[in-house]
C-alpha cells in the first residue's frame, strides 16, 4: 500500500496544504510548530477517524476538538493511495459530531465513487484497529514504545478472519476476569462471597435456632404441669360444684315437698268442702241431667197452665157449649157439615129439577093440549073441568105439602089424577080413535115426567125429613139459609169441642207433670213445695255448689297426682335425710376462688401454648432456613464448581494463547534483532520475547523488562519491535510507515543509526518521516540515499 | 360398604420448592380443594368412612383456613365417619381447637384402638399412632377377630431400618398372620399395594397431590369396596390430583443447536401428551457437541407457557470432536488441543472447560 498524495483543506493549524508522496522515504523536515504531528495525525485520522471523541477531559484529548481548523473553513481533506493495484481518492470532511462527517471514496483512475472500503477504511486496509495502528505503523516521537495487541497477534498469525478468536482474547480475558471477580469467593462484591456470607448467617441462625427445641420441650413441660394443676383444680371445683348441686337439689326437694304438702292440704280442704256440699241432699245426689230434665219439664207446667187458662170456657161459652153439644151430640143429629152441604146441594138440585119438571110439564101439557086440540077437532070432546080441578088440586096438594107435609100429597095426587083424567079425557074418549104413535109418545113422556116428578118429590121429602131431623123449619125458600145457619152452628160446636178437648188435655198433662215433678222432688229427699220451679231452681243451685266443690276437689287431686308424677317423689329424698356440712356461701366462695385459680392456670397454659406455637413457627422457619441453606449450599457448590471451571478455562485460554503466540515469536524476534542491529550494530542476542510479545533483556543473569531501561533505549527497542511487528504482520502488501521524529530521545550516535534505520526500512516500505532537525534528516546524513527526498 | 383410604395430604404445605410465591399459594389452596373434592366424591359414591392414615397437615401450625375447612368437612358430613390417625407431621393443634369432638370423628392413640364401622360389627377398624415408646410392642399387642373384616391403620415407613425423620418404622413381616384384611398405611408418598399374607394386603395410597418432582406421576386415594357378608375387601386406586408432576428425560444427543433441542423436547412432550395443568421437569440427557449452541433460557421461554410450570435441567454430557481441532490454526484450536493433551483432567472437566472456553471466545454466556 502506498500514499500518493494528500491535500489538507483545513485541519488544526494546517490549511490548504498539498503533498505528494513517493515510494520509499519521504522526509518532511520542518521547524517546530509547522504542524508535522498534525499532518501525521491528519493521515491517521483520515484512515481511522478521531480518537477519544467521547472524552470530556479536555479539548486537547478530544482530537475532533483539537484539530478544529484554526482559521475555519472545511474541516478535512483528501488522500490518494494505492493498494492491491488499485488507486483511490479518499475525501473526508468533519463536522462537530461524527454524524456530521462525510466520507467519499473514488477510484483515482475513473474518478467513480466506489465502495471497496467503508468509513472503517483503516481497519479494512491494515487489518488492525487504531490502537494497533498506533503501536505499529504510526510511530510518534513521544510514543516509540509498543506492546502487542490482539489485533497485532491476529495479524501476526494472519488470523484476521477469526474475529472471535485471538483478536478478542483480551476482551475474553477481561470478561473471564470480570466473571471471576463477580463470582469470587474472596472479593466482597463476589457472588460466592455473598453466598458464603448468607450461608454463614443462615448457619448461625440455624445453630442459634437449635435451642428452640429445648425451649419447646421445656415450655411443653411447664404447660403440662399447668394442665395437671388445672386438672386438680377442676376436680376440686367439680366436687364443690357437685356439693353445690346437691345443696341445690336439697333446696329444690324442700321446695317440692313444700309444694306437695300444700297441694295435698288443698285437696283435703276441697274434699271437706265437697262433703259439706253433699250433706244438703237428704237422699242421693241428684243427677244433673235428670234435674235439668225435670226443670225443663217444670218449665212446661207454666205453659200447660197457660194453655188451660186459654182453653177454659167462661159461663156463656159453657152455656153455648151445652146447647150445641146437646144438639150435636144427640145421636140423631149427629151430622157433619159435609152432609148439610150435601143436603143443601140436593135441595138446590131439587129446586132446579122442580123448575125443570114444571117447564117440561107445561111443555107436555102444551103438547098434549095441542094434541088434544087436534084430537078435539076429531073428538071435540074436552074436559076442562078435570084439568082445572087437577090443577087446583095439585096446587093445593103442593101447598099443603109445603105447609103440612105429607098431608098435601093427597090433594096433590088428586090434582094430578084430575089433571091426568082431564088431560086424558080426550085421549080416553078418543082413545079408541087415537092409535097413532104421537099419542104413545105423549103417554111415554107423561109417564117419564111423572116418574121424575115422583123421584123429585122423594128427594124433596128426604130433604124435608133431614130438615125436620135437624130441627130446621122446612121452608123451601129459606131452606139454604137455614142450612147455612146449621153449618155455622156446627162449626161453633166443633170449635168449642176442640177447645174443650184441649183444655181437658192440658189440664190432664198439667196434673200428670206436677205429679212427676213432685215424685222427683220426693225421690231426692225433699218435700214438694207449692212453687215447684222455685224449689227446683233452689235444688239446682245446691247441686251447682256440690258439683263445683266436686270439680275443685278433682282438680286438686289431679294437680296432686301430676305433681307426684312430675317430681318422682318416691326417689326424692326428704330434706331431713341429707346432711349439710358446709354453707352455700362457703361453697360459692371456694368455687369462685378455684375458678380464679383455674382461669389463671388456663391463661398460663394459653400463654405457654402461644409461646410454643411461636417457637414451633420459628422451628418451622428454621426448617425452611435449613432448606434454604441446603439450597444455598447446593448453589454455592455449583457456582464454586463453575468458578473453578472458569478459572481453569481462563488458565487454559492463557496457556493456549501463549502457546499460540509463541509460534510467531521467532519471526518477530528475528525481525527485532535485525532492526536492532540496524539501529545499534549489536546482534541483540540477549533480547528475548515472550508469548505476549514483551521484550526482555538478559542482564546479569536475569531477564529484565523494558521499563528498567532509559527512555532512549526504550524508544529504540520500541521502534525495533514496532518494525518487527510490521514485518511479521504484513508478509505480502506492506503498509506505509509514519515516523514522527522518533529519534528525538536518541543521542547523536544512536540518532544517526536511526537515520540508517529509516533508510533501511525505506527499501521495503514507503516511509513518511517527519523531523525538525537537519541532522536528523536522512538526506543530510546519508549522501547516498538517492531515493530519499526532503519535502 | 365403601371406604376411602387416604394419607399424607399435607394440608398447609408451603409448596414453594419450585413455584413462586403466588403459585405456591395457589397450589396450597388447590391441595385444600382436592381434599374437599375427595370428600364430595365419597359423598357421591356413598362412602361410609374415610381413613386418614396420618400427615393430614404438613406443619404443627395449622392455618385457620385449613383448620376450618377440615372441621367443616367433618361436621357437614355426619353420614361419614372420619378415622384420623396422626402422622409424624401432625400435632394436637388441630384437635385442641375443637370444643367437643364431633361424633363422626374417631381418633387413635398410642394403644391399639378399634372401631366397628357397620351396625352388625362385621367391619372393624383398628389403629395405633406409633411412637418411640410403642413402636416395638405393637406387633404382640395386636389381636384381631378372624371372623371380622379387619382394617388396620398405621403411619410409618415399611422398612426394617429406622428412618431419619421422626416417623417410625413398620415391620411388615411382623404383621403377617394377624387376620388383617387391609393394612391402611401412610407416610410413603407414592401409591403402593403389596400382598401382606395369604389373607390381606398392605397399601400406601400416596399423597393426594404431588408437591415436588420427587412426587411425580398420578396421585390420589384408595377406594375400598367391602362385602361384609363374604368378608371381601376390594381396593382400587383413584387418581385424583388436580395437577400432576412429571420428570421428562429428553435425550438430545447429536443436537447441534437450541432449535434442534427444542424440536427434540417438543416431540417428547407431544408424544406423552401431558395435560397443560401439569408441572414438568425436563432433563436434557445424552451427549452434545462441545460447540453445540444450547440456550436453556430460550428453551424455557419457548416451552413454559404450555404448562402450569416447567423447568429444565441440563444433564447433557459434552462430547468433543478433537479431530476437528487438530489442524485448527486458531486460539480455539490451540486451546482445545492443549486440553486434549492434559491428562490430569477428567473428560467431564475437559469438555466443560472446552465448552466454557469456546463460549468465552465467542462472547457467549458461560453455561
Amino acid at each position: 500500500m502506498r500514499l500518493e498524495n494528500c491535500h489538507i483543506e483545513n485541519f488544526g493549524k494546517l490549511s490548504d496544504i498539498s503533498m505528494d508522496f513517493t515510494p520509499g522515504c519521504n522526509v518532511i523536515n520542518q521547524e517546530n510548530g509547522w504542524g508535522k504531528s498534525t499532518l501525521a495525525d491528519f493521515i491517521r485520522v483520515m484512515f481511522y477517524g478521531f480518537a477519544n471523541e467521547r472524552t470530556r477531559k479536555s479539548d486537547y484529548e478530544n482530537e475532533r476538538k483539537r484539530y478544529i481548523p484554526w482559521q475555519g473553513g472545511t474541516y478535512g481533506g483528501q488522500i490518494t493511495f494505492s493498494t492491491n493495484g488499485k488507486r483511490y481518492v479518499m475525501s473526508r470532511t468533519f463536522g462537530t459530531k461524527e454524524k456530521d462527517d462525510t466520507f467519499e471514496l473514488r477510484s483515482a483512475d475513473t474518478n467513480m465513487i466506489c465502495d471497496d472500503f467503508s468509513t472503517d477504511i483503516g481497519r479494512e486496509l491494515f487489518h488492525i484497529n487504531r490502537e494497533s495502528f498506533q503501536k505499529t505503523v504510526f510511530i510518534s516521537h513521544n510514543d516509540c514504545e509498543t506492546a502487542s495487541t490482539d489485533d497485532i497477534h491476529a495479524k501476526i498469525g494472519n488470523l484476521a478472519e477469526y474475529t472471535d478468536d485471538i483478536k478478542n482474547y483480551q476482551q475474553v480475558e477481561q470478561a473471564l476476569t470480570d466473571m471471576l471477580n463477580a463470582m469470587s469467593s474472596r472479593r466482597k462484591t463476589g457472588m460466592l462471597y455473598k453466598k458464603k456470607e448468607q450461608i454463614q448467617a443462615l448457619q448461625e441462625e440455624i445453630r442459634q435456632g437449635r435451642g428452640i427445641e429445648d425451649s419447646i420441650t421445656q415450655k411443653e413441660q411447664f404447660c403440662n404441669e399447668e394442665k395437671e394443676k388445672m386438672q386438680n383444680l377442676e376436680q376440686q371445683m367439680s366436687s364443690l360444684q357437685k356439693e353445690q348441686k346437691r345443696r341445690s337439689r336439697i333446696k329444690d326437694a324442700q321446695s317440692i315437698w313444700q309444694q306437695y304438702d300444700g297441694r295435698k292440704e288443698e285437696t283435703m280442704k276441697r274434699q271437706h268442702q265437697l262433703e259439706a256440699a253433699a250433706t244438703v241432699f237428704p237422699e242421693e245426689i241428684p243427677d244433673r241431667k235428670r234435674l235439668e230434665h225435670v226443670m225443663q219439664e217444670c218449665s212446661r207446667l207454666a205453659q200447660l197452665e197457660k194453655a188451660c187458662n186459654i182453653y177454659r170456657f167462661d159461663s156463656d161459652t159453657e152455656q153455648q157449649w151445652k146447647q150445641l153439644s146437646e144438639h150435636f151430640l144427640n145421636q140423631q143429629n149427629r151430622v157433619v157439615p159435609e152432609e148439610i152441604h150435601r143436603q143443601m146441594s140436593v135441595w138446590e138440585q131439587c129446586v132446579k129439577e122442580q123448575e125443570n119438571l114444571e117447564r117440561r110439564r107445561i111443555a107436555l101439557e102444551a103438547e098434549k093440549k095441542a094434541h088434544k086440540e087436534s084430537q078435539l077437532t076429531v073428538e071435540k070432546s074436552k074436559n076442562p073441568i078435570l084439568l082445572m080441578g087437577g090443577v087446583v088440586l095439585l096446587a093445593i096438594g103442593i101447598w099443603l105439602f109445603l105447609q103440612q107435609g105429607t098431608i098435601g100429597v093427597v090433594p096433590a095426587l088428586a090434582g094430578i089424577v084430575c089433571l091426568i083424567v082431564g088431560i086424558c079425557w080426550g085421549r080416553i074418549k078418543g082413545k079408541s080413535m087415537l092409535t097413532n104413535q104421537a099419542e104413545q109418545e105423549l103417554e111415554h113422556k107423561e109417564h117419564q115426567l111423572a116418574q121424575e116428578e115422583k123421584a123429585l118429590s122423594d128427594q124433596m121429602h128426604q130433604v124435608k125429613n133431614f130438615c125436620t131431623a135437624q130441627g130446621i123449619a122446612f121452608e123451601p125458600y129459606q131452606l139454604s139459609a137455614r142450612m147455612m145457619e146449621l153449618v155455622h152452628r156446627y162449626r161453633q160446636f166443633e170449635d168449642l169441642k176442640q177447645k174443650k178437648e184441649n183444655y181437658l188435655d192440658n189440664e190432664k198433662k198439667y196434673h200428670g207433670l206436677t205429679l212427676q215433678i213432685q215424685d222427683f222432688i220426693r225421690e231426692i229427699g225433699f218435700e214438694p213445695e207449692q212453687d215447684l220451679p222455685g224449689q227446683l231452681r233452689k235444688i239446682s243451685r245446691l247441686l251447682d255448689s256440690y258439683q263445683s266443690a266436686d270439680w275443685e276437689y278433682e282438680e286438686a287431686q289431679k294437680r296432686l297426682r301430676e305433681f307426684e308424677e312430675n317430681n318422682n317423689l318416691s326417689t326424692l329424698p326428704r330434706p331431713e335425710a341429707e346432711g349439710m356440712n358446709m354453707s352455700m356461701e362457703d361453697i360459692s366462695t371456694q368455687i369462685e376462688k378455684l375458678s380464679n385459680q383455674i382461669q389463671h392456670a388456663r391463661e398460663n397454659i394459653s400463654s405457654y401454648r402461644h409461646q410454643i406455637e411461636a417457637d414451633q413457627e420459628e422451628q418451622e422457619n428454621l426448617q425452611e432456613k435449613e432448606e434454604e441453606l441446603n439450597q444455598l449450599l447446593e448453589e454455592f457448590e455449583k457456582e464454586k464448581t463453575k468458578l473453578s471451571y472458569i478459572e481453569k478455562t481462563k488458565h487454559y485460554l492463557e496457556a493456549a494463547k501463549e502457546s499460540f503466540t509463541s509460534r510467531h515469536m521467532e519471526p518477530v524476534m528475528g525481525a527485532f534483532r535485525k532492526y536492532y542491529r540496524l539501529l545499534t550494530g549489536c546482534s541483540g542476542e540477549n533480547f528475548h520475547i515472550d508469548a505476549n510479545m514483551n521484550i526482555t533483556i538478559s542482564e546479569l543473569g536475569l531477564q529484565r523488562e523494558m521499563e528498567f531501561f532509559s527512555a532512549g533505549y526504550r524508544d529504540l527497542m520500541g521502534l525495533c519491535l514496532r518494525m518487527a511487528f510490521v514485518q511479521a504482520m504484513y508478509q505480502e502488501e506492506k503498509p506505509f510507515i509514519l515516523l514522527d521524529d522518533p529519534f528525538v530521545n536518541l543521542d547523536e550516535k544512536k540518532g544517526n543509526a536511526g537515520l540508517n534505520f529509516v533508510r533501511e526500512i525505506a527499501a521495503d516500505y514507503q516511509v513518511i518521516y517527519f523531523t525538525c532537525r537537519n541532522e536528523r534528516d536522512v538526506n543530510f546524513v546519508v549522501q547516498s540515499a538517492t531515493d530519499c527526498g526532503t519535502l | 360398604m365403601k371406604i376411602i383410604h387416604c394419607a399424607d395430604i399435607h394440608l398447609d404445605s408451603k409448596m414453594q420448592s419450585n413455584l413462586d410465591r403466588d403459585r405456591a399459594k395457589e397450589r396450597k389452596n388447590e391441595l385444600l380443594m382436592t381434599f374437599n373434592r375427595m370428600i364430595a366424591y365419597g359423598e357421591d359414591q356413598g362412602v361410609e368412612a374415610i381413613l386418614i392414615a396420618g400427615d393430614l397437615f404438613d406443619t404443627r401450625n395449622i392455618s385457620a383456613t385449613a383448620r376450618k375447612n377440615v372441621q367443616n368437612a367433618i361436621l357437614s358430613h355426619p353420614e361419614m365417619d372420619f378415622f384420623y390417625l396422626k402422622g409424624n407431621h401432625d400435632s394436637d393443634g388441630f384437635l385442641e381447637n375443637w370444643n367437643s369432638l364431633p361424633e363422626n370423628l374417631h381418633l387413635f392413640g398410642e394403644r391399639w384402638k378399634s372401631y366397628m364401622v357397620d351396625p352388625a360389627g362385621n367391619v372393624v377398624i383398628t389403629g395405633i399412632e406409633l411412637s418411640p415408646d410403642n413402636s416395638g410392642s405393637i406387633y404382640h399387642s395386636l389381636v384381631l377377630d378372624a371372623d371380622k373384616v379387619n382394617l388396620v391403620m398405621l403411619h410409618g415407613q415399611e422398612t426394617t431400618t429406622k428412618s431419619k425423620d421422626r416417623a417410625e418404622t413398620i415391620r411388615i413381616r411382623d404383621l403377617k398372620g394377624k387376620n388383617i384384611d387391609y393394612l391402611a398405611l401412610g407416610h410413603v408418598h407414592a401409591y403402593k399395594k403389596e400382598p401382606l399374607d395369604s389373607r390381606g394386603v398392605y397399601c400406601y395410597p400416596g399423597c393426594l397431590e404431588g408437591r415436588g418432582f420427587d412426587e411425580c406421576g398420578s396421585h390420589g386415594f384408595v377406594l375400598l369396596d367391602i362385602d361384609e357378608g363374604k368378608k371381601l375387601v376390594k381396593s382400587q386406586f383413584i387418581p385424583f390430583a388436580t395437577r400432576c408432576l412429571y420428570t421428562v428425560p429428553v435425550d438430545v444427543s447429536g443436537c447441534q443447536d437450541t432449535m434442534q433441542i427444542l424440536q427434540r423436547v417438543t416431540e417428547e412432550l407431544n408424544g406423552q401428551a401431558y395435560d397443560a395443568k401439569s408441572l414438568i421437569k425436563i432433563v436434557l440427557t445424552g451427549q452434545v457437541d462441545v460447540e453445540c449452541e444450547k440456550n436453556i433460557p430460550y428453551l424455557l421461554q419457548s416451552l413454559q407457557e404450555d404448562y402450569y410450570f416447567l423447568k429444565i435441567y441440563d444433564e447433557t454430557k459434552l462430547s468433543v470432536d478433537y479431530e476437528a481441532f487438530r489442524y485448527d490454526e486458531s486460539l480455539k484450536g490451540e486451546f482445545v488441543r492443549m486440553l486434549q493433551n492434559d491428562a490430569s483432567l477428567t473428560e467431564e472437566e475437559r469438555s466443560t472447560i472446552i465448552r466454557f472456553g469456546i463460549q468465552a471466545l465467542a462472547g457467549e454466556e458461560l453455561q
